[in-house]
């Protein structure tokens, strides 16, 4: 998740005034969140008065429904350009997942991580395989295809943009793979609980399923929450270990644009490119998991930074709602959202399979 | 210095700010960080507070043998009574409240002491800031 700096720069120059942007944005942002926390409370109480213990429509999609009404609000005022600053959900995801690291062990980091990156390499190289090789098939540009087999195989947006600097895509082709990204994201973050929940998945394989398969972390963390927090701390750690290898699917791209595709044109791939786009939250998050290993933190102190992750995760869902657009795919034609949408079909059997194999039957 | 923040990769910035958060939360600056409670009662007399329902409480007393059964995790909206008898106090959970006592705060419990005994006795909840410190409690393990 490296890169993403680099578009939220970008989309964030264009809005009139950066500073008044923020304010307004993060106003409408903390207003946003506290309904989304009020609607929870309420719709936990509506199902509580029917005998359902359990609110089965957790924050993330309250988060997103609301997040998706502002958005409709904002384009119809012609007000979406002025919050754009402060509509940040990958910083705030990446706050989010450093602070759930208090609530994941190093040992647990280890466990899951250590099944998480073995599921992560055989998902990114078959996904990256079927994606480029499908692409082909269809007479995909080879940057398109560069840029759309990362983001599919690896962890969406982040990852489209890391491979679009590595091979030098246009940004069109970027805009055009982050919106196919949020758009098929959103119905699996709430489709894929569900269905994990009519086969009966154990928390571990289905958080490892959802980790594995769902492009954006944001929605990833929401399938997890959806389905229970165990389920949540898996699919964030195996999501985590897919991320580390952003890195090196960017150093390999830049070397075969460089070697094969363009001969000598492009970015020049040096070691140093997979430590430049190391998604460096990743050390935050072991950081904080490592102090919560070794007992820094008491029971309160880990039950109050979980309030505050949950804040900040509402805060990412929101965003996720208020980003999403789907007038982008218009201009680009029907051919690369089929390839898209079949890499996906391919991703999330892969996955099921894949995760139950290494988190059922080897127990991760 | 504000404008070297701005350049900050979008990944550092998220690591202290979420480091940040950690600290603000550990310290007590935000959230209910130390907290203490002192109830005294005469001998015959009671008295009462309401804490936050939190748990790893730590309970005193003096003028009496400590509670054997001290409560520590405080549930939102439960009341616990400290009798003190013959010298020794001893602890239950209500299943209901007394007369004319008020329920508590949301997010919080109540606590009563009554004291039946023949001096002053007095109860102590105490609550360290959530972060263990000096060194997260490293060093006392």
């Amino acid at each position: 998740m490296g890169q993403s700096a680099k578009l939220n720069l970008t989309l964030s120059s264009a809005a009139p005034s950066a500073w008044g942007g923020w304010v307004a944005g993060g106003v409408l942002l903390l207003v946003l969140t506290v309904l989304v926390a009020e609607f929870d409370k309420g719709i936990a109480t509506l199902f509580k008065a029917q005998g359902v213990a359990q609110n089965p429509l957790e924050y993330p999609l309250t988060a997103v429904v609301l997040g998706l009404i502002a958005n409709l609000v904002l384009r119809v005022t012609r007000l979406h350009g002025l919050v754009r600053p402060a509509i940040r959900t990958e910083l705030y995801l990446k706050i989010g997942l450093v602070l759930l690291g208090a609530r994941i062990s190093l040992g647990d980091l280890l466990a899951t991580g250590a099944g998480g990156l073995v599921q992560a390499v055989i998902m990114v190289v078959s996904v990256f395989g079927f994606t480029w090789w499908l692409g082909g098939r269809v007479q995909l540009p080879e940057t398109l295809k560069a840029v759309m087999a990362s983001a599919v195989s690896i962890c969406g947006v982040s990852a489209a943009i890391a491979a679009a600097g590595a091979v030098q895509a246009k940004r069109e082709e970027v805009t055009y793979i982050t919106t196919l990204v949020i758009v098929t994201a959103l119905p699996l973050m709430v489709v894929m609980p569900m269905i994990a929940g009519a086969l009966g998945l154990p928390p571990q394989v289905a958080g490892a399923w959802f980790g594995g398969n769902i492009d954006t972390t944001a929605a990833v963390v929401g399938a997890g929450t959806l389905y229970g927090p165990e389920a949540q701390s898996v699919a964030a750690v195996v999501k985590l270990s897919q991320n580390v290898l952003i890195g090196f699917a960017a150093f390999a791209l830049a070397l075969h644009f460089a070697l094969v595709v363009n001969r000598g044109q492009g970015e020049r791939p040096t070691p140093m490119m997979i430590w430049t786009r190391f998604p460096k939250f990743v050390l935050g998050f072991m950081m904080v998991s490592a102090l919560a290993s070794v007992g820094a933190f008491s029971a309160p102190l880990v039950r109050e930074i979980g309030t505050a992750t949950q804040w900040v995760f509402a805060l990412a869902f929101v965003c996720i709602g208020i980003e999403f657009s789907v007038s982008d795919l218009r201009q680009a034609g029907w051919k690369p959202v089929l390839v898209y949408l079949a890499a996906t079909v391919f991703n999330t059997l892969l996955a099921l399979g894949v995760a139950w194999v290494i988190f059922g039957v080897m127990g991760g | 210095m504000l404008k070297r923040l701005k350049q900050l990769p979008e990944d550092w910035t998220a690591t202290g700010i979420g480091l940040l958060i950690v600290l603000i939360i550990g310290t007590g600056l935000l959230g209910p960080g130390a907290q203490t409670a002192t109830l005294k009662a005469q001998a015959g007399e009671s008295a009462q507070a309401a804490l936050p329902a939190l748990d790893s409480w730590q309970i005193g007393s003096e003028g009496a043998t400590a509670p054997s059964n001290p409560v520590s995790a405080l549930v939102a909206g439960a009341a616990y009574q400290y009798q003190c008898t013959d010298g020794q106090i001893m602890a239950q959970q209500l299943d209901a409240l007394p007369d004319g006592i008020n329920p508590p705060d949301a997010g919080k419990a109540l606590v009563l002491l009554s004291n039946q005994c023949e001096q002053a006795i007095t109860l102590t909840y105490r609550r360290d800031a959530a972060l263990r410190w000096p060194l997260f409690g490293l060093l006392g393990r």
